[in-house]
């Protein structure tokens, strides 16, 4: 599985005369097989960060080095509604990660089968993205992110949409799929109870320019389920990163 | 019920038409009953010669719509794609737009005669300039997030252009076709009025007119505005069913 180390990354963007700096100095490590999540204020650079690491922009300055250089790739934008095509159905719309792929079309639509089921949208194969809601859309784009099987995946807030039992059910279901696929993980998150729930390092962000105020290594055992939110050591953890984010000084 | 205000809409027109023909306040050679206009339409729509006039008027305005789907989608493709191509033709394209149409007809009968072929390549011009400039739009304007998606995806050159950016520039190509075919059918109706025609709605309107038939006048000119009413909507039938996302 691909391993990422961002290494003295500085980003700003410049829009007419206006400078703002997304990035200050980040250094961090995303182990083979590890689940970071990410938290941190808004303009504290986090989606800068997924960026980055999507290769999709370049640093100013510093490194991002992905290793392997080729891997499959899954990721979910924060604006997953622009990101899915809203001339294809939901059933097309998960198909185009495999456009490439070697698989057959029996074999593709297999793939496709299972995960609809998986999460819950066989009735909405058929259906366009406007015709269905914001939430189901987000699982669209999530199964769409996983139909690659992917070895390295991105999520910028994935579950930003869902009500708060789907959120839960959809996080039990992807933390066993990276428990069982051991795939590299970076995750985007507002919520602290889901990056606890997922991750095997929180990272905090500071607020504008970002940051890193504290690296957290969670050390809840795996595999992990619905009970593990209810122990002792969960909420440890919760007031330890609630500590450290109200010290946060917000950016505006 | 919205039907039945739109048929109560048109009513109190032609009431009040009728009664202003009735009331003999308007010389029945500026304003004829809509009894008679009426009349005139319903026998219009057996009589050969005025279907000859539609047919002809709808067939130039077609083969110059196709000339123009043709050479102006492909040409906008181009525009949207590359800044050089963009550069060179952007200025143009957008200063030959803003030239009321109808303007260029002397200037078409100059260069290539006061046929079909003139008038065809009129509609052509005109048609071409909007869709070209849409379809630019349409390429250059789409979402940079699915773009990226798709290039994500390992999806590249063609493949790129026929899963994403076609399909997400073609609601604006739709907007372009659907105000290219009005534009097409206003310059194919004028440019009929001028000499060298000898069928068309746009000759038996100004033929009428010329005889003082004004009841013939009218029925065309209606005749003219169903038509064109006709080719928006279904533009706009049309526009809902390819491009069902269209701003949603």
């Amino acid at each position: 599985m691909p391993s990422a180390i961002v290494q003295n990354v500085k980003k700003h963007y410049r829009e007419q005369k206006r400078t703002t700096e997304a990035l200050k100095e980040i250094s961090l490590e995303i182990k083979s097989g590890e689940f970071v999540s990410v938290i941190g204020p808004n303009g504290s650079g986090k989606s800068t960060l997924f960026s980055l690491l999507l290769g999709i922009i370049k640093p100013d300055s510093g490194k991002v080095i992905l290793e392997p250089n080729n891997f499959r790739l899954g990721f979910v934008f924060q604006n997953y509604r622009d990101s899915l095509m809203p001339w294809a159905t939901v059933l097309e719309n998960l198909l185009l990660p495999l456009e490439e792929s070697h698989l057959t079309l029996q074999e593709k639509q297999k793939l496709v089968q299972e995960l609809l089921a998986k999460f819950g949208l066989e009735k909405f194969a058929d259906s366009y993205v406007h015709q269905i809601s914001g939430g189901m859309s987000q699982l669209v784009s999530l199964a769409r992110s996983l139909i690659v099987n992917p070895e390295f995946l991105l999520l910028d807030e994935p579950f930003s949409a869902l009500d708060y039992q789907r959120s839960v059910k959809m996080q039990e279901m992807l933390a066993n799929f990276c428990e069982e696929k051991k795939m590299t993980t970076f995750m985007i998150s507002h919520d602290i109870d889901d990056a606890i729930y997922l991750s095997d390092k929180i990272i905090v962000l500071s607020g504008r320019p970002g940051t890193i105020k504290e690296v957290i290594h969670n050390t809840l055992p795996r595999p992990r389920n619905f009970k593990i939110r209810l122990s002792d050591d969960f909420d440890k953890l919760r007031e330890k990163l609630l500590r450290i984010i109200e010290s946060n000084e917000i950016a505006l | 019920m919205k039907l039945l205000y739109k048929i109560f809409g048109v009513a109190v027109v032609i009431v009040l038409w009728q009664v202003i023909f009735a009331s003999g306040l308007v010389n029945p050679l500026f304003l004829p009953s809509p009894i008679s206009v009426a009349q005139k339409l319903v026998e219009l729509l057996t009589n050969a010669v005025f279907l000859a006039d539609i047919f002809n008027t709808l067939l130039r305005t077609l083969f110059g719509f196709s000339i123009a789907i043709v050479l102006g989608v492909p040409l906008g493709i181009l525009m949207g794609y590359s800044e050089k191509i963009y550069n060179m033709f952007e200025f143009l394209i957008d200063f030959f737009r803003s030239i009321p149409a109808t303007a260029m007809i002397p200037l078409f009968t100059l260069m290539f005669g006061i046929g079909d072929f003139s008038k065809i390549l009129l509609i052509a011009f005109v048609s071409l300039l909007i869709i070209a400039f849409n379809t630019m739009y349409g390429v250059k304007n789409g979402k940079k997030l699915r773009r990226i998606t798709g290039e994500l995806f390992g999806l590249h050159g063609w493949k790129l252009f026929t899963k994403i950016i076609f399909p997400e520039s073609l609601p604006y190509i739709f907007v372009g076709l659907r105000v290219a075919i009005s534009s097409a059918f206003v310059v194919v109706v004028v440019s009929e009025m001028f000499i060298g025609t000898a069928s068309g709605l746009g000759h038996r309107i100004i033929d009428a007119q010329l005889v003082y038939d004004s009841t013939l006048m009218y029925s065309a000119i209606l005749m003219a505005g169903v038509l064109g009413y006709a080719i928006n909507k279904i533009f706009v039938l049309l526009e809902s069913k390819v491009v069902q996302w269209s701003g949603k």
